[in-house]
């Protein structure tokens, strides 16, 4: 035996010498605590802080009450602690939940300066004070933001994380033709018969290993345990290549049309060996199997929360999966028979067992005879009634059915049973029905939506020969319904099982001034529940939200149905007139890094790169997302990026400049009605377009507002539509939206080519001798392709489409070629240029260039109102007699209005004054807030050609105020400028006429 | 500093064919490969869009005239190369690996009506990505919401969809390339090939992974 072994055997005081399914050879060191402390492969945290005899696992939620371990699941509401340091620090997890593996660090929450001393504890010794939605009514003076930073300090489970989390998650898609939720006995059986039956199968369970109950009950099935049955199972499934079975794996949520989220847990040691944390999974399933089994209910009774309270079932699990003796001397509380399979565990195990305290007056007389016949008192017709203890329980107190004192026991582990609770949390999310049982005392599904069926102890069945018949004619039924033939598979033999629950006794609230606890996790009692009723919250859902009962992290999993029934005994009400409030998804916490996946960083959205990427890369281009991955400008050695963007706005103005303008839309229209089809899409007269021309055209819609411009340009067959770059794919959608919807009648075809071609702008004065150097077959002259004209040839060799229109008002050609040559192409511009000192210029030089020449941009200088007159084109708008999207619109008053934010331009009075995009217009001359806008500076820009600023703006009444002077509020600064004509540069257009 | 542009040369500029849109994005790999996966560029693919106003019929006879077979159902696709992937009604995605644009365009120009369909070249626009290997499907489940697991029962065929944020239309297949196996070609905007590439490539160790623990997931 190695030294570490032996360590971890001396360590773990509460762990048998021999039993549970743990790997003794393989010893585990962690700490709690920053204490040291030591347990076994196959152990869960809350199983090694067992062996290792810690009480106190964590503090309550609102009184800071000193909390043990409750259950042995998912369920857990009170031993929630930290795992991990650093960046992978994980609040708020549930101990029964967390593997223990080598080097785990867990510390408790929610408690200063440590969980043995809280100095939160005052919030106990005065619960008075602090009922049920105490901070609704005493919070009100002298206001609620005084106190607001306080109760948030106190309040809250855990701490957040403040890094970015290192990990990473994986996300997949699936499909198949059943899902079975929980990998059980019923989940095994199902999943066996409709495997072998050639479905598609998923079968998920967040427990380790497959199995369920199987895997810590004593049971035999076939003549071996029921642990080798689900291990032989599991077995099996892997064989069959058209099953998928996910151990470790939440089933988080079900949605519409039975979509299944599922949370798969990754390797714990991820963070060493550099795996997948998590992985999330989209299930779409044709049906949908409920196999998840039940989960065990509290009892309700005075300081019900002390550590050493725990669940029958749970202290079972701990005691046959782990080996760990919860406590040395027990009391077992129930009102149903399932319970006195602990007692039958814990004498075997030589635990000693104080007596049994059942609340039935009738017990099943065979059962009674077996326990007595161990040795054991069975209290019938008795209740606990309330406890003693501090950072353990030492006592219980019992109560007679009739209300009188029957005494009490000493005891250091009281384990309860309350009944069972079907999880049907996925029904629920899928909208099913529930009812109440009151056999079962619990709700048990009702009305199943389609593709969806709840098998086993999820539908109410206990008895393990019931479930493996239930789940194998499901199967069967299942296998015909979706259209595949179950093969004649065996249905297990139980010989030996735990016992059931069978009838569950009614248990009101006990009469008394003890505090009971109805919800662990949220620190609801009774009194809270009580006041909730007086203050007349007696629907269920008020009542949750007025006590915020089942409204924790565990979402009330061991809390919600003892606070219905409370609810009932409080209001003369059975609990199924009572209720239930609905569970909604997800069923745990799932992880937000989980449902991100891989979408961040570089692949939050996609990033559309340039033709010619690379080379603008080599040109040094300061790139930045438009869209597109575009270079802004291209700064020298030692230039800002203003200087750059000057530079080469002079450039462009006094020489030659070329830009890269790929990204534009290129939507190409044709078929018999397409002029048609245009003319009715623009504001703009589409049908007098001549082919070889070209026309501005403003896009509205049906409001009559704008939503894109561009120039759109006749060829001998088809109309070439250029939109703006970020609206390619949105218009293309709105005229086959028209087109399939509308406008059925027109045979038009769309075709979106814009990333078949590259388009490069050559612009300036010298921008023809350029392109005549680069070598064409096309007429570029001013005569034969003068502004707004298009031509097809080649240019360089290359198919070409060039069309004359400017955006920067120098003369201007846009080359369309095909873009698999745009890298060369631009290349050999550069080459052909050199001569004419040729000078790249990015979008925000364009920008600065339409700004001068006062060419909107819409987005920038429009919003969400702007029609046509607002930007000056009312009249073109007025001129056509044929319809077009948001005609009518343009003819409602309000769209007339002369009071209207109208497209501007403003001359700052002082011209080094710097103006920004976004200041406000104010009437008159130095005005101070607060005052009316008249309107906002759209864009702005320090003008290189000009030497001064220069702003465009949307100004209340503006085109009849041109001349006025008004105040910009622009953050601190308060400057005057005067209402101008937008256009700065070259207002004749004698450049577009070169 | 004074620009160079002769210094500008790039190397593609010298290579035979024009850079491919992973080149022209800049990155260096031709492929991704693991035991189970497969991923790589199909360089100089040929992508023709027919659309038209044509009925089925017609637009079929025409095609037939020219040697080419289409499917008429969406999200068919028939022949091996050039093979032809109907992706919405009227319109079809025309492609090849082996004949070069104006090969095909010869091919087919011929049977079409310009007045009421239009042939457009979008090999320049488009490129293509194929993956072969058992853990295939498992990277296009991660990717996309589609069933890609029974697809691989139901033989050659087409579908037009979201993966990873971006369009593609997928396509199944038997290649002509002397191989029995299918395999899975993606064709997507070139603008957003070095995404798609890198995409692919983040998650391929996954669907690996996936493969080899849960297998192929498939009733075939």
């Amino acid at each position: 035996m190695s030294q570490a072994n032996s360590s971890a055997k001396s360590s773990n005081k509460a762990r048998l010498p021999e039993g549970g399914r743990i790997d003794r050879e393989q010893p585990i060191d962690f700490t709690f605590n920053g204490k040291p402390l030591s347990g076994f492969a196959g152990d869960t945290l809350a199983s090694a802080l067992l062996a290792n005899e810690v009480d106190v696992v964590g503090r309550s939620f609102k009184y800071h009450r000193p909390r043990g371990i409750f259950s042995a699941g998912e369920e857990e509401p009170t031993a929630l602690v930290e795992i991990g340091e650093g960046a992978r620090r994980q609040p708020t997890c549930r101990a029964p939940m967390v593997p223990l593996r080598q080097g785990l660090v867990a510390n408790s929450q929610h408690c200063w300066p440590s969980v043995d001393f809280d100095i939160g504890r005052a919030f106990d010794f005065s619960h008075v004070f602090w009922p049920a939605g105490f901070y609704n009514k005493t919070f009100k003076w002298p206001n609620w933001k005084t106190w607001e930073g306080l109760v948030r300090r106190s309040a809250g489970m855990g701490r957040p994380l403040t890094e970015p989390d290192p990990d990473h998650y994986e996300h997949v898609n699936a499909h198949c033709d059943l899902f079975i939720c929980g990998g059980g006995p019923t989940g095994l059986m199902a999943a066996l018969v409709a495997g072998q039956a050639g479905l598609r199968v998923i079968v998920a369970d967040q427990a380790e290993a497959l199995g369920g109950v199987l895997n810590y009950e004593h049971i035999q099935i076939d003549g071996r345990t029921g642990h080798d049955w689900a291990r032989q199972a599991a077995r099996e499934l892997k064989e069959l290549p058209n099953v998928i079975a996910l151990p470790r794996t939440l089933v988080a949520g079900n949605y519409d049309h039975n979509v299944t989220t599922l949370l798969q847990r990754g390797d714990p040691d991820h963070a060493v060996n550099g795996s997948w944390r998590e992985c999330y999974w989209t299930v779409r399933p044709r049906h949908v199997l409920l196999a998840a089994g039940a989960i065990e209910q509290g009892l309700i009774f005075g300081n019900n929360d002390r550590p050493g309270i725990m669940l029958a079932g749970a202290a079972r699990h701990y005691l046959n999966r782990y080996a760990v003796v919860p406590g040395k001397n027990a009391i077992i509380a129930t009102n149903n028979d399932s319970a006195y399979q602990t007692v039958l565990d814990l004498h075997r195990k030589n635990i000693r067992i104080s007596c049994v305290v059942d609340a039935r007056e009738v017990i099943d007389a065979q059962l009674r005879q077996r326990v007595e016949d161990l040795g054991v008192e069975i209290i019938a017709g008795t209740r606990v009634s309330d406890t003693r203890g501090g950072r353990k329980i030492r006592e219980a107190r019992l109560v007679s059915g009739d209300g009188q004192s029957a005494g009490s026991r000493a005891c250091d582990l009281l384990a309860v049973s309350g009944g069972w609770a079907p999880r049907i949390h996925l029904l629920c999310h899928a909208r099913g029905g529930l009812k109440f049982d009151t056999r079962a005392q619990c709700f048990l599904p009702d009305r199943l939506p389609s593709g969806f069926s709840v098998i086993g102890a999820a539908a109410g069945h206990n008895d393990l020969t019931t479930i493996f018949s239930d789940a194998h004619a499901a199967a069967v039924q299942l296998c015909w319904e979706l259209g595949a033939k179950a093969a004649p598979t065996p249905i297990p033999v139980v010989t030996h099982s735990p016992v059931e629950s069978g009838r569950v006794h009614e248990m009101p609230l006990l009469q008394g001034k003890q505090r009971q606890w109805i919800d662990l996790a949220h620190d609801v009692t009774s009194a809270d529940a009580e006041l909730a009723v007086r203050e007349g919250f007696v629907s269920v859902e008020h009542f949750k939200r007025y006590t915020t009962t089942g409204m924790s992290v565990d979402q009330g999993k061991t809390g919600n149905l003892n606070a219905f029934i409370a609810l009932g005994s409080l209001t003369d009400r059975d609990t199924g007139s009572v209720g239930t409030t609905t569970f909604r998804p997800p069923y745990m916490p799932v992880t937000l890094g989980a449902i991100s996946g891989r979408s961040h960083g570089e692949f939050y959205f996609p990033h559309r790169y340039l033709p010619a990427h690379t080379l603008h890369e080599k040109l040094k281009g300061r790139y930045d997302d438009y869209g597109w991955q575009r270079p802004e400008c291209y700064p020298r050695e030692g230039e800002s990026e203003d200087d750059a963007v000057h530079r080469e706005a002079r450039a462009v103005r006094a020489g030659v400049g070329v830009f890269d303008n790929s990204p534009i839309g290129k939507i190409e229209v044709r078929g018999p009605n397409a002029a048609e089809f245009l003319n009715r899409i623009y504001m703009n007269n589409a049908l007098t377009l001549k082919p070889g021309s070209a026309r501005y055209g403003l896009m509205l819609n049906d409001n009559g507002i704008i939503i894109d411009d561009g120039v759109f340009v006749r060829f001998d067959d088809f109309f070439l539509v250029h939109t703006t770059s970020a609206a390619v794919e949105r218009i293309a959608a709105m005229m086959e939206e028209w087109l399939q919807c509308e406008w059925t009648d027109l045979k038009v075809l769309v075709d979106d080519t814009t990333t078949q071609w590259a388009n490069f702008t050559i612009a300036g004065p010298r921008a023809r001798d350029v392109l005549n150097e680069l070598g064409t077959d096309i007429d570029i002259s001013a005569d034969s392709l003068p502004h707004m004209s298009a031509a097809q040839g080649s240019v360089w060799n290359l198919d070409a489409r060039i069309v004359r229109v400017s955006f920067s008002g120098e003369l201007s050609f846009e080359i369309n070629i095909p873009a698999d040559n745009a890298t060369a192409f631009l290349q050999a511009i550069l080459e052909a240029g050199e001569a004419f000192c040729i000078t790249p210029y990015g979008i925000e030089t364009l920008m600065l260039l339409r700004t001068e020449k006062g060419y909107l941009h819409v987005g920038s200088d429009t919003d969400g109102t702007s029609t046509p007159d607002d930007v000056g084109w009312g009249h073109v708008a007025r001129r056509k007699a044929t319809d077009y999207v948001g005609k009518r619109s343009l003819l409602r008053s309000g769209a007339r209005d002369a009071d209207r934010k109208q497209f501007v331009g403003l001359a700052v009075i002082n011209p080094k004054q710097p103006v920004q995009a976004g200041g406000h217009v104010l009437l008159g001359s130095y005005r101070e807030p607060p005052a009316t806008t008249e309107g906002w500076v759209t864009s702005a820009y320090y003008s290189p050609n000009l030497e001064r600023y220069i702003a465009l703006a949307v100004v209340s009444g503006g085109s009849d105020r041109l001349g006025e002077i008004v105040t910009v509020c622009d953050a601190d600064q308060r400057f005057n400028a005067k209402i101008v004509s937008p256009v700065f540069y070259d207002p004749e257009n004698l450049k577009l006429k070169d | 500093m004074t620009l160079k542009i002769s210094s500008l040369k790039t190397d593609v500029m010298t290579t035979h064919h024009p850079p491919t849109a992973l080149e022209q994005a800049g990155i260096v790999e031709e492929a991704y490969e693991s035991e189970t996966l497969r991923i790589r560029q199909v360089p100089g693919a040929t992508v023709l869009r027919l659309h038209t106003l044509q009925s089925d019929e017609e637009i079929q006879q025409a095609m037939a005239s020219c040697g080419l077979e289409l499917p008429t159902q969406v999200n068919h696709s028939c022949g091996q190369d050039p093979a032809a992937l109907c992706i919405r009604p009227g319109e079809w995605l025309l492609f090849s690996e082996f004949l070069d644009s104006a090969r095909l365009l010869q091919q087919v120009q011929p049977g079409v009506e310009r007045a009421s369909t239009a042939l457009i070249d979008a090999s320049d626009g488009l490129t293509t990505f194929r993956l072969s290997g058992a853990a295939s499907p498992w990277l296009l489940s991660k990717l996309s919401c589609l069933d890609f697991h029974g697809a691989t029962a139901a033989g050659q065929h087409c579908a037009r969809t979201a993966l990873a944020k971006i369009t593609v239309v997928i396509h199944y297949h038997q290649p002509r390339n002397g191989s029995s196996a299918y395999v899975f070609d993606l064709i997507f905007d070139r603008s957003v090939a070095s995404y798609c590439w890198r995409v692919l490539c983040a998650s391929a160790p996954h669907a690996a992974e996936m493969c080899g623990a849960a297998g192929p997931l498939s009733n075939s």
